[in-house]
Protein backbone atom coordinates (compact mmCIF):
# COMPACT_ATOMS: atom_id res chain seq x y z
CA UNK A 1 0.00 0.00 0.00
CA UNK A 2 1.30 3.58 -0.75
CA UNK A 3 2.10 5.79 1.49
CA UNK A 4 0.77 9.09 2.26
CA UNK A 5 2.59 11.55 0.38
CA UNK A 6 2.78 14.19 2.88
CA UNK A 7 4.17 11.15 5.47
CA UNK A 8 7.31 9.85 2.91
CA UNK A 9 9.15 13.14 3.47
CA UNK A 10 9.78 12.48 7.05
CA UNK A 11 12.30 12.91 9.05
CA UNK A 12 13.34 9.43 9.03
CA UNK A 13 10.67 6.56 8.07
CA UNK A 14 10.37 3.39 9.06
CA UNK A 15 12.79 1.75 6.57
CA UNK A 16 15.89 -0.79 9.07
CA UNK A 17 18.43 0.55 6.07
CA UNK A 18 20.45 3.92 6.92
CA UNK A 19 18.07 6.81 5.75
CA UNK A 20 19.11 8.76 2.68
CA UNK A 21 19.77 12.07 3.83
CA UNK A 22 18.64 15.07 1.59
CA UNK A 23 18.88 18.93 2.46
CA UNK A 24 16.91 20.99 0.38
CA UNK A 25 17.54 24.80 -0.01
CA UNK A 26 14.15 26.26 -1.02
CA UNK A 27 12.49 29.84 -0.31
CA UNK A 28 8.90 29.91 0.47
CA UNK A 29 8.72 32.69 -2.32
CA UNK A 30 9.89 30.29 -4.70
CA UNK A 31 7.17 28.48 -7.18
CA UNK A 32 9.18 26.27 -8.32
CA UNK A 33 10.17 25.14 -5.11
CA UNK A 34 6.75 24.04 -3.89
CA UNK A 35 6.30 21.98 -7.17
CA UNK A 36 9.88 20.77 -6.63
CA UNK A 37 8.84 19.09 -3.49
CA UNK A 38 5.51 17.59 -4.70
CA UNK A 39 7.99 16.04 -6.99
CA UNK A 40 10.18 14.91 -4.59
CA UNK A 41 7.62 13.90 -2.39
CA UNK A 42 6.30 11.36 -5.80
CA UNK A 43 9.68 9.95 -6.27
CA UNK A 44 10.16 9.09 -2.30
CA UNK A 45 6.71 7.72 -2.39
CA UNK A 46 7.49 5.30 -4.93
CA UNK A 47 10.83 4.65 -3.79
CA UNK A 48 11.86 2.00 -1.39
CA UNK A 49 14.37 2.96 1.14
CA UNK A 50 14.60 5.30 3.74
CA UNK A 51 14.62 9.30 3.54
CA UNK A 52 15.86 11.98 6.05
CA UNK A 53 14.82 15.83 4.85
CA UNK A 54 16.11 18.96 5.91
CA UNK A 55 14.92 22.01 4.85
CA UNK A 56 17.41 25.17 4.43
CA UNK A 57 16.98 28.38 4.09
CA UNK A 58 17.50 30.66 0.70
CA UNK A 59 16.50 34.42 0.14
CA UNK A 60 15.14 34.45 -3.25
CA UNK A 61 14.86 38.33 -3.26
CA UNK A 62 16.26 39.82 -0.09
CA UNK A 63 15.56 43.23 -1.17
CA UNK A 64 11.99 42.17 -1.56
CA UNK A 65 9.71 44.71 0.95
CA UNK A 66 7.67 43.47 3.59
CA UNK A 67 4.45 45.29 2.35
CA UNK A 68 3.52 45.75 -1.14
CA UNK A 69 0.49 46.96 -2.07
CA UNK A 70 -0.51 45.79 -5.24
CA UNK A 71 -1.35 42.97 -7.66
CA UNK A 72 1.22 40.04 -8.44
CA UNK A 73 1.35 41.47 -12.32
CA UNK A 74 1.96 45.01 -10.60
CA UNK A 75 4.89 43.94 -8.26
CA UNK A 76 6.49 42.16 -11.20
CA UNK A 77 6.10 44.63 -13.71
CA UNK A 78 7.94 47.45 -11.29
CA UNK A 79 9.95 45.67 -9.72
CA UNK A 80 11.55 43.64 -13.02
CA UNK A 81 10.52 45.89 -15.28
CA UNK A 82 8.55 42.59 -17.07
CA UNK A 83 5.72 43.51 -19.47
CA UNK A 84 2.75 42.66 -17.77
CA UNK A 85 1.01 40.81 -20.82
CA UNK A 86 4.19 38.92 -20.31
CA UNK A 87 3.83 38.14 -16.62
CA UNK A 88 -0.10 37.46 -16.93
CA UNK A 89 1.01 34.64 -19.22
CA UNK A 90 3.94 33.54 -17.25
CA UNK A 91 1.21 33.21 -14.10
CA UNK A 92 -1.37 31.20 -16.37
CA UNK A 93 1.63 28.91 -17.43
CA UNK A 94 2.28 28.23 -14.07
CA UNK A 95 -0.78 28.03 -12.44
CA UNK A 96 -1.20 25.17 -14.76
CA UNK A 97 2.09 23.78 -14.14
CA UNK A 98 1.21 23.40 -10.48
CA UNK A 99 -2.32 22.23 -10.78
CA UNK A 100 -0.32 19.34 -12.58
CA UNK A 101 1.26 18.28 -8.87
CA UNK A 102 -2.48 19.40 -7.17
CA UNK A 103 -1.29 22.48 -5.93
CA UNK A 104 -4.15 25.30 -6.30
CA UNK A 105 -1.67 28.44 -7.12
CA UNK A 106 -3.84 31.56 -6.58
CA UNK A 107 -1.29 34.45 -7.96
CA UNK A 108 -4.39 37.47 -7.67
CA UNK A 109 -4.39 36.31 -4.20
CA UNK A 110 -0.87 35.96 -3.41
CA UNK A 111 0.74 38.78 -1.13
CA UNK A 112 4.22 39.43 -1.72
CA UNK A 113 6.75 39.83 1.00
CA UNK A 114 10.23 39.55 2.21
CA UNK A 115 10.68 35.42 3.50
CA UNK A 116 13.35 35.93 6.13
CA UNK A 117 10.90 36.05 9.58
CA UNK A 118 9.55 32.75 7.50
CA UNK A 119 13.14 30.88 7.27
CA UNK A 120 13.48 32.02 11.19
CA UNK A 121 10.31 30.46 11.76
CA UNK A 122 11.05 27.29 9.98
CA UNK A 123 14.18 26.86 11.94
CA UNK A 124 12.23 27.46 14.74
CA UNK A 125 9.98 24.55 13.71
CA UNK A 126 13.27 22.35 13.00
CA UNK A 127 14.33 22.95 17.02
CA UNK A 128 11.11 21.32 17.78
CA UNK A 129 10.31 18.85 15.76
CA UNK A 130 7.74 20.29 13.45
CA UNK A 131 10.03 21.69 10.17
CA UNK A 132 8.36 19.35 7.89
CA UNK A 133 4.54 20.77 8.76
CA UNK A 134 5.40 23.99 8.92
CA UNK A 135 7.09 24.68 5.56
CA UNK A 136 4.10 22.80 3.76
CA UNK A 137 1.93 25.40 5.78
CA UNK A 138 3.75 28.05 4.72
CA UNK A 139 3.94 27.45 0.86
CA UNK A 140 0.68 26.39 0.96
CA UNK A 141 -0.53 29.62 2.73
CA UNK A 142 1.77 31.67 0.39
CA UNK A 143 0.61 30.18 -2.74
CA UNK A 144 -3.00 28.79 -2.22
CA UNK A 145 -4.22 31.18 0.72
CA UNK A 146 -2.95 34.43 -0.42
CA UNK A 147 -1.60 34.78 3.16
CA UNK A 148 0.75 37.18 4.23
CA UNK A 149 3.64 35.45 5.44
CA UNK A 150 6.11 38.24 6.03
CA UNK A 151 4.25 39.39 9.61
CA UNK A 152 4.61 37.61 13.34
CA UNK A 153 1.64 37.78 13.79
CA UNK A 154 0.58 35.87 10.93
CA UNK A 155 3.34 33.11 11.42
CA UNK A 156 2.19 32.58 14.99
CA UNK A 157 -0.89 31.69 13.93
CA UNK A 158 0.22 29.38 10.99
CA UNK A 159 2.84 28.01 13.44
CA UNK A 160 0.39 27.16 16.13
CA UNK A 161 -2.14 25.50 13.32
CA UNK A 162 0.60 22.91 12.97
CA UNK A 163 0.94 22.53 16.65
CA UNK A 164 4.00 24.97 17.39
CA UNK A 165 4.01 27.22 20.59
CA UNK A 166 2.64 30.28 19.17
CA UNK A 167 4.02 32.38 22.15
CA UNK A 168 7.46 30.86 21.74
CA UNK A 169 7.73 31.58 18.43
CA UNK A 170 6.90 34.96 18.71
CA UNK A 171 9.66 35.62 21.27
CA UNK A 172 12.12 34.38 19.27
CA UNK A 173 10.96 35.82 15.83
CA UNK A 174 11.43 39.18 17.83
CA UNK A 175 14.47 38.54 19.34
CA UNK A 176 16.04 37.17 16.11
CA UNK A 177 17.16 34.18 18.12
CA UNK A 178 17.05 32.09 14.80
CA UNK A 179 19.01 34.54 12.52
CA UNK A 180 22.22 33.40 12.58
CA UNK A 181 20.89 29.70 11.41
CA UNK A 182 19.07 31.50 8.41
CA UNK A 183 22.41 33.06 8.01
CA UNK A 184 24.30 30.01 8.20
CA UNK A 185 22.28 28.37 5.61
CA UNK A 186 22.38 30.96 3.42
CA UNK A 187 26.65 31.05 3.64
CA UNK A 188 26.26 27.06 3.35
CA UNK A 189 24.13 27.63 0.05
CA UNK A 190 27.09 30.18 -1.18
CA UNK A 191 29.96 27.91 -0.31
CA UNK A 192 28.06 24.86 -2.30
CA UNK A 193 27.50 27.57 -5.13
CA UNK A 194 23.99 27.29 -5.03
CA UNK A 195 22.32 30.23 -7.27
CA UNK A 196 19.18 29.35 -7.43
CA UNK A 197 16.31 26.93 -5.52
CA UNK A 198 15.35 24.66 -5.09
CA UNK A 199 18.42 22.71 -4.49
CA UNK A 200 18.82 18.99 -3.05
CA UNK A 201 22.01 17.80 -2.18
CA UNK A 202 22.08 14.10 -1.73
CA UNK A 203 24.14 12.50 0.99
CA UNK A 204 26.39 15.95 1.33
CA UNK A 205 28.11 15.28 -2.18
CA UNK A 206 24.96 14.74 -4.99
CA UNK A 207 23.56 18.46 -5.94
CA UNK A 208 20.37 18.61 -8.04
CA UNK A 209 18.98 21.55 -9.37
CA UNK A 210 15.69 22.44 -9.85
CA UNK A 211 12.00 21.24 -9.62
CA UNK A 212 13.20 17.76 -11.39
CA UNK A 213 11.18 15.10 -12.75
CA UNK A 214 10.26 12.60 -9.71
CA UNK A 215 12.36 9.40 -11.68
CA UNK A 216 15.34 12.25 -11.37
CA UNK A 217 15.29 12.10 -7.62
CA UNK A 218 15.15 8.36 -7.49
CA UNK A 219 17.57 7.58 -9.88
CA UNK A 220 20.00 9.82 -7.38
CA UNK A 221 18.21 8.04 -4.56
CA UNK A 222 19.41 4.45 -6.09
CA UNK A 223 23.18 5.58 -6.67
CA UNK A 224 23.53 7.10 -3.14
CA UNK A 225 22.15 3.31 -1.88
CA UNK A 226 24.09 1.44 -4.32
CA UNK A 227 27.14 3.62 -3.32
CA UNK A 228 26.80 3.11 -0.67
CA UNK A 229 27.23 -0.67 -0.27
CA UNK A 230 29.64 -1.29 -3.04
CA UNK B 1 35.90 23.61 4.03
CA UNK B 2 32.98 22.42 1.79
CA UNK B 3 33.58 19.35 -0.38
CA UNK B 4 32.36 20.22 -4.12
CA UNK B 5 29.05 19.08 -5.00
CA UNK B 6 29.04 16.66 -7.89
CA UNK B 7 25.61 18.04 -9.88
CA UNK B 8 23.43 15.60 -11.48
CA UNK B 9 19.89 15.41 -12.67
CA UNK B 10 18.53 17.15 -15.58
CA UNK B 11 20.32 20.74 -16.98
CA UNK B 12 16.82 21.99 -17.71
CA UNK B 13 15.06 21.59 -14.51
CA UNK B 14 13.30 24.58 -13.87
CA UNK B 15 14.55 26.92 -11.47
CA UNK B 16 14.23 30.20 -9.72
CA UNK B 17 17.59 32.05 -9.87
CA UNK B 18 17.67 36.44 -8.06
CA UNK B 19 14.15 36.18 -7.94
CA UNK B 20 13.10 35.36 -11.54
CA UNK B 21 11.86 31.73 -11.80
CA UNK B 22 12.08 31.09 -15.70
CA UNK B 23 8.61 29.02 -16.94
CA UNK B 24 10.87 26.32 -19.17
CA UNK B 25 9.17 25.96 -23.23
CA UNK B 26 5.76 24.12 -23.54
CA UNK B 27 5.37 21.18 -25.03
CA UNK B 28 3.52 22.04 -27.95
CA UNK B 29 6.56 23.41 -29.81
CA UNK B 30 6.77 27.21 -28.52
CA UNK B 31 10.17 28.01 -27.40
CA UNK B 32 10.09 30.86 -25.14
CA UNK B 33 11.56 31.40 -22.34
CA UNK B 34 9.74 33.70 -20.06
CA UNK B 35 11.47 35.23 -16.47
CA UNK B 36 9.23 35.70 -13.06
CA UNK B 37 9.79 37.72 -10.38
CA UNK B 38 10.40 37.11 -6.71
CA UNK B 39 7.12 34.44 -7.05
Amino acid sequence: MARPLRDVVNSVNNSPTRPVKVDIWSDIACPWCFIGKRRFERAVADWDGAVEVEFHSFELAPDTPVDFEGSEVDFLAHHKGMDPAQVEQMLSQMTVMAAEEGLAYDFDALRHTKTLLAHQALHFAKAHGLQRELKERLLSAYFEQGRHVGRVDELVTLATEVGLDGDALRRDLEAGTFAPDVEADIAQARAYGIAGVPFFVFDGRLGVSGAQAPETFREVLDRVVAEASA
Amino acid sequence: MTDPLEIVGADEAPVCVDGVCAVPPTTDGATEEQGSGDL
